[in-house]
Parts: C-alpha cells; sequence; structure tokens
C-alpha cells in the first residue's frame, strides 16, 4: 500500500468544503446559486468528497489511466467538412434563444 | 392477437405478426397510442398520435407493396429524451431544454425506423443524472408493479412504459446504471451494451467515456433482436465498433457455463430481501448445470467514489454546452455575456445537475486534478484489468443489480445515499463491459439479476439472461 498523499482532497488548506470554495467552483462553471443554494450545496460538497477520500489510499503508482474503455475499431474521418447529412443553417437557428443576420446573438463583449 | 394480447406480447412476437399480415400496423399502434394516452404511470413525454398513424399507413402500404417488413415492423417503441428524434420534443428532463425540437435523428433511433418500429419520447432524470425519475423538471414516472414507488433511473420513463405495456420496448441511456436499475425495480429486462456497440451519435452526452445506449423489454429476445438493428459502426462516432454484433443460439441449460461471484455482489448496504431473491437466482443458475465460483474483482468497494469523480468531471466538460446560445432558453440576467451564461445554466439546471457540475469541476481545477481525477483514471484502470482477469475463469459474473428494490418515491432525498444505490452496476460502466439485468420474479416487488459478459461479448449475457428468464415476463396489470 502507497504512503497515504498529502491530503489535497478538497481545499489547499484542507479546511473542509466551505462556501467560498463553492463561490470559485460555481464561477469556473458559469452558475451563480444564491446564497441559500450555495450553503446547501457547501454541504453536500464537503460529506461526498469526504465519502470519496479512500481513493487517495491506492496505490496506483506506474497504473496508466484509463479514459476510454476502446476497443479501437471505429471508424476515424479525415479533418475535413462533410455534407452527408449536414443540417440546414436555418433550421439549426431556429432552435437558438436569439438570431441575427444569420448568426447566434449574444450580448455585447467589446466596445 | 387481440388487443389485451397485445399489450402483453414482446417485439418480436408483434413483428412477426404484423409481417405474416395477421394484424396490420395501423391497428397495433392505434391500440398504442390508446395506451400511451391512458398513460396511468406518467411515463410518456410525448406521443405524436397522428405522425404515428400515419407512418403506420405506409407500413401497412409498403407490405402491401411486396417490400419485405424489417425486423421490427410495426413494433410501437419508446425514447428516452435525451436520444435526439427528428420533430420530438428532446428535453433531457431539463427546463433548460424546455421546448428545444430535435432536427436529426440519433443514429440508434435511425436505424429502428428502418427497421420498421414506430416512436413515442418518455420522461427521464435530467441529463441522465439519477436514480429515481424524481431528478427532472417534468412528470415524475411511478413503477407501473406499485405505483407508490420510484421506478428507478434515469431512464424511468422508458422501464415505466414496458413493465406496463404502453410499449413491448424502449431506448435508454445507461452511463452508472440507468437502464439495469430501473428495469430490476420495474421487472423488465434491461440492457447495457459494450462501450461503443450503438453509436451515441444523437445521443445528448452526459459522460462520454460511460455513456451507452442501451434498450429495456419484456423479453430477453427482444434485447437482441433490438441491439442487432440499432448497433453497427458509424461514421458519425468514431468510438462506435465496426465489429459486427452476432446474435448466439438460444442456449439449452447452461452446462459447461462458469459464473463469477464477486465479493461487491454482498457488499455494504445489501438489504435482506434482494440477498435471498439473489441467493435464489444462483440456485436457479446451478439448477441450470452452471457451476459458480467466488471470484475477487479489486477496487470494486471504490467503484462510487471513482465513478462520480470521472462522471461528474465529464459532465461538467459536456454540460458547458447549455448557455443560452445555441440550445433552448436564454436568461439575460445582468445583461453582460458571462451574466447571461450563469443566469441561464443557474435558472436552467436542476438541484442534481448543479451538484455534479460543480462537483466535476471542483475535480478538474488546478490543484485538484491529480489527487481527483487522475487518480480516478488510474483506478479505473486497475478495476478493469480485474474484470479481465476473472474473465479468464470465468464466462460471466453476477451480481443483484440493485441493493435495494424500488424505494417509495421521495423517501431518498440524500445524493451520497443515492450515489451508493449504484454500486453494483457502476463496476461494469467503468470498464466498459456488457450487462444483462434479467428480472428475478415479478410477483411483488421486483429484483434483477445482473450478468456482465467479457467486453463484447453482449450476444453472451443476452443469451445467459435468456436461459435464466425465458420467455417474456408480463406487463404489470393496471389498477384504476
Amino acid at each position: 500500500m502507497a504512503e497515504r498523499r498529502p491530503q489535497e482532497g478538497l481545499t489547499r488548506d484542507a479546511d473542509g468544503a466551505d462556501a467560498t470554495e463553492v463561490g470559485r467552483v460555481a464561477r469556473l462553471a458559469r452558475l451563480a446559486p444564491d446564497e441559500g443554494r450555495t450553503a446547501r450545496l457547501a454541504s453536500d460538497f464537503e460529506r461526498i468528497l469526504s465519502a470519496f477520500e479512500s481513493l487517495q489510499s491506492i496505490d496506483v503508482d506506474g497504473v496508466e489511466p484509463l479514459h476510454r474503455p476502446l476497443t479501437g475499431d471505429g471508424i476515424e474521418r479525415g479533418d475535413v467538412a462533410c455534407d452527408d447529412g449536414a443540417l440546414d443553417r436555418d433550421e439549426l437557428l431556429a432552435r437558438a434563444a436569439r438570431t441575427r443576420e444569420g448568426c447566434f446573438s449574444v450580448p455585447r463583449t467589446v466596445g | 392477437m387481440t388487443s389485451s394480447d397485445a399489450r402483453d406480447a414482446d417485439a418480436t412476437s408483434i413483428a412477426e405478426s404484423c409481417a405474416r399480415g395477421e394484424r396490420s400496423v395501423e391497428s397495433v399502434v392505434a391500440d398504442a397510442i390508446a395506451r400511451a394516452e391512458a398513460d396511468p404511470f406518467g411515463a410518456m413525454a410525448e406521443v405524436r398520435a397522428e405522425l404515428a398513424l400515419e407512418r403506420a399507413r405506409e407500413l401497412d402500404r409498403r407490405r402491401a407493396a411486396g417490400e419485405a417488413p424489417g425486423p421490427l415492423h410495426g413494433v410501437p417503441f419508446a425514447i428516452k429524451a435525451n436520444l435526439c428524434a427528428r420533430g420530438f420534443e428532446t428535453h433531457c428532463g431539463s427546463r433548460l431544454l424546455a421546448g428545444w425540437r430535435a432536427p436529426y435523428d440519433a443514429t440508434s433511433v435511425e436505424r429502428l425506423l428502418a427497421a420498421g418500429a414506430v416512436p413515442r419520447t418518455t420522461h427521464m432524470d435530467e441529463f441522465g443524472m439519477g436514480s429515481s425519475g424524481e431528478n427532472s423538471a417534468y412528470e415524475v414516472p411511478r413503477n407501473p408493479r406499485d405505483s407508490g414507488r420510484t421506478c428507478g433511473g434515469s431512464s424511468s420513463g422508458s422501464a415505466s412504459a414496458v413493465a406496463s405495456g404502453v410499449v413491448p420496448f424502449a431506448l435508454g441511456s445507461d452511463t452508472g446504471g440507468s437502464v439495469r436499475q430501473p428495469a430490476a425495480f420495474c421487472g423488465v429486462f434491461g440492457l447495457k451494451p459494450t462501450w461503443g456497440r450503438v453509436s451515441r451519435h444523437g445521443l445528448v452526452a452526459f459522460a462520454s467515456s460511460l455513456d451507452t445506449v442501451g434498450v429495456l423489454a419484456r423479453s430477453a429476445r427482444d434485447l437482441e433482436r433490438v441491439l442487432a438493428a440499432a448497433s453497427g459502426a458509424d461514421g458519425r462516432d468514431a468510438t462506435a465498433t465496426t465489429t459486427r454484433f452476432e446474435p448466439r443460439a438460444e442456449l439449452d441449460g447452461l452446462d459447461g457455463i462458469t459464473f463469477g461471484v464477486p465479493t461487491f455482489a454482498r457488499g455494504d448496504g445489501l438489504r435482506g430481501d434482494v440477498a435471498s431473491a439473489f441467493d435464489a437466482a444462483l440456485e436457479r443458475l446451478a439448477g441450470l448445470g452452471a457451476r459458480l465460483v467466488d471470484v475477487e474483482i479489486p477496487q470494486a468497494e471504490h467503484a462510487v467514489a471513482t465513478y462520480y469523480v470521472v462522471a461528474t468531471a465529464e459532465a461538467s466538460s459536456n454540460l458547458a454546452r447549455f448557455d443560452g446560445v445555441r440550445y433552448g432558453e436564454r436568461v439575460d440576467g445582468d445583461g453582460t455575456l458571462d451574466g447571461m451564461y450563469a443566469a441561464t445554466r443557474t435558472h436552467g439546471f436542476g438541484d442534481e445537475v448543479v451538484r455534479r457540475v460543480l462537483l466535476g469541476t471542483h475535480v478538474l481545477s488546478s490543484g485538484f486534478y491529480e489527487a481527483w481525477f487522475d487518480r480516478a483514471a488510474r483506478v479505473r484502470r486497475l478495476l478493469s484489468d480485474g474484470f479481465d482477469r476473472a474473465f479468464a475463469t470465468v464466462d460471466a459474473v453476477v451480481s443483484p443489480t440493485a441493493p435495494t428494490r424500488a424505494f417509495e418515491l421521495g423517501s431518498v432525498p440524500d445524493p451520497l445515499e443515492l450515489y451508493r444505490g449504484d454500486a453494483l452496476t457502476i463496476p461494469a460502466s467503468l470498464a466498459g463491459l456488457p450487462a444483462v439485468s434479467a428480472p428475478c420474479d415479478v410477483e411483488g416487488l421486483p429484483v434483477g439479476l445482473q450478468i456482465v459478459a467479457p467486453r463484447g461479448a453482449d450476444a453472451l449475457a443476452i443469451a445467459l439472461a435468456r436461459a435464466f428468464a425465458p420467455g417474456s415476463v408480463p406487463a404489470a396489470e393496471v389498477v384504476r
């Protein structure tokens, strides 16, 4: 069994989950939970990550990560535009919240 | 075949009956529409009766003109609302996608339509995140075997619709057990294929390295028929295998088959009544001639932690696309771009989705990646290798599908407790293995037997399930 890694689990100073950490992660995730929701989420965070802390005790030295349980025999396409089955531009735009002159429209970001 | 026969009939018998001309597709579909519109357990999202009848008449015309019927000729089926079906609302159980209609068919849907099937859609846990059907902005389906209980999740509506006889089979998606667990709770068969067996093109992604398109049905032979039609290489999904799915002949008993019983099959949280049903299932397998041996799958006790790190990390990335620009509803917020993103997502996502996106963002963020995501991916390798070693000595691994029977609606509000309920289905998901949940019985509250086979051996998993539970399970009685 490998030596237990330094506590890196939840916060860098291992203080456990708090509203500050949830706020930091929420900004990264483009979410803005209100104060009450943030407090509930912080409590869940702490319990869930504490329960998962056992992962830190497993010896994974020299073990390759597994990111895809692939058989490796799929069909790969060239990196070229393909018209086969391509969707109509107007049909796609019709499903967006706001469009303008054939494009998705978003709030102004410059000037 | 009468209308009430059709409610209990499996897809194979309906397709054969329509192909022989004993029933018109129109009459089969009209009956199915009546059942879907009655929808006593709240499973159906959208029926689109006129479209279904038009399609049914077209199938009848084509057969009359001499065209060979497809393997699912005239069979009504249901599609989980996270699989694109052209013109249907693909809301994924989320408020954020309310009213969003798919502009194309998922590959799996397209292939089933080509095989002659007739679609409608079902409710689900939001973006596939849940084990009870209750994490939804829409109706929560109820269990046809006991309407006060959950049907499981996240393919809740698909399981409910199959168990109640609204449709003979349905598509679901299974990331960590979302086809198998509701199948077990509702007393039907559920198949999670080998990862890559069925194209994921058109499946709204939750955790891409775990997501599979699965099948729920009332007979094992239907699982095979549907998988044969839906599977295969797809130029639109490079991870879809080119190895053809070859159905197996029906097994005559289980002589020569060795089942491994892993330690995790009897892990913490297994209820006594489920353990008893599992013991009875093992006796039945032995009675059919199978040999049973104990096997150890290292790290399986860490599977839940591993899964919820990997899956939430992938979800946090996949769900970044739902930002109010290309899909669904927009909330303006403070009028800035960042403010619009945050307001849209915070309003549109339910609590469980927010919880998982935050967790996934945390385990991927700078300073935590190595300790959580990278480490979990390495534990995943150990677990997958452990299955490979076990399959050197056994044909399949068996366990209960879930540690409990269907629980009462609203009775498990704690997310961590729900996560732990996935402990028996998650190991096969992490390893990308095919697995079938077969009903042990459907008297009272059902229990499922999970059969996990080596990678690519989907046909073996189905054949073993069929040997264990031959024939078709009846639809639940509707008590009015």
